[in-house]
């Protein structure tokens, strides 16, 4: 029972973001305004990773991965536009091409930043997500 | 050079053993992208300024023009988690220091034998499930390269095409 309603919350959470973060991202594109749905939404995104028991100590693995999540919308939108307004004329496969590397360059950026957030917040944690690696190298 | 698709650049590598604060090294490792960033953006500024052909610099607007395209493509190839480059230290530094594409593929490997699948989720959980998931994103970007070829193949295709 615990564990759903920690997963209700990390599920929640993760849509408000992500519902946050598409509105100030098509309101800025269409009237310049309610930008701050974008700090809001990042405010939502920690306090989800705060708040959900089974993250603790995986802060900075839960952000990355719930951002990349949050912010999936936004990033395909984003990366229609920038092929639409620079690549006019080029071929479709070249178009879908260039709007994929800059769809995961929007969202390398993304992830840095709140990787960096997450780190001043959180900045001990367990690191379990390289553990696999540092084993291999203590046996080689 | 650059009119026939050709981008110099350069590597640096960088030793950061010796600095011991995580924040200061991930500061190090996207300077060349901050960098970048500046000068495009003072490239967009002079560009702007010299629209209506004031001074010495209005001649020299389509390179300025090529100077900030060149820039934003190389912050956008150079932020990615592709291995080695700034992005890929950056995010290392902010899990913990180790070469995040290679826990990645350590992570992956755990899966393909039941006894070690079994002996990772029993050990990690829940969050066994999410390294997983931050495996296949970060395995993902390796694709940026491959992905930045074929669509310069398709570039010169279409140029003979369209």
């Amino acid at each position: 029972m615990r564990m759903k309603v920690q997963m209700f919350k990390m599920i929640a959470g993760t849509g408000v973001a992500g519902w946050l973060f598409f509105d100030a991202a098509e309101s800025v594109s269409r009237y310049g305004g309610r930008w701050w749905n974008l700090l809001l939404g990042v405010v939502v995104l920690l306090v989800t990773v705060g708040s959900v028991r089974f993250m603790r100590g995986a802060e900075s693995v839960w952000v990355f991965l719930l951002s990349a999540a949050a912010f999936f919308m936004v990033n395909v939108r984003a990366a229609a536009v920038v092929v639409d307004v620079f690549l006019e004329g080029y071929l479709f496969v070249t178009k879908v091409l260039l709007g994929i590397v800059v769809w995961l360059s929007l969202l390398a950026a993304e992830e840095i930043l709140m990787g960096v957030i997450a780190r001043y917040i959180w900045p001990r944690q367990r690191e379990e997500f390289l553990d696999v690696v540092r084993e291999k190298g203590e046996m080689d | 050079m650059i009119r026939w698709r050709i981008i110099p650049g350069a590597y640096v590598w960088l030793d950061t053993g010796e600095i011991k604060s995580r924040m200061k090294k991930v500061q190090i490792n996207m300077a060349g992208i901050e960098m970048n960033l500046l000068l495009a953006g003072i490239m967009m500024i002079l560009l702007v300024n010299t629209r209506y052909g004031f001074g010495v610099l209005s001649q020299y607007r389509t390179a300025m023009l090529y100077a900030v395209i060149m820039n934003i493509a190389l912050v956008l190839f150079n932020i990615s988690f592709v291995e080695g480059l700034d992005g890929e230290h950056t995010i290392s530094e902010i899990f913990g220091g180790d070469s995040v594409v290679d826990a990645a593929k350590a992570n992956i490997r755990q899966m393909v034998r039941g006894k070690d699948r079994r002996a990772y989720f029993a050990r990690m959980g829940i969050n066994g499930a999410a390294n997983l998931c931050v495996s296949a994103v970060v395995l993902g970007f390796q694709m940026v390269l491959p992905l930045l070829i074929i669509a310069d193949i398709s570039m010169w295709i279409g140029d003979f095409i369209l």
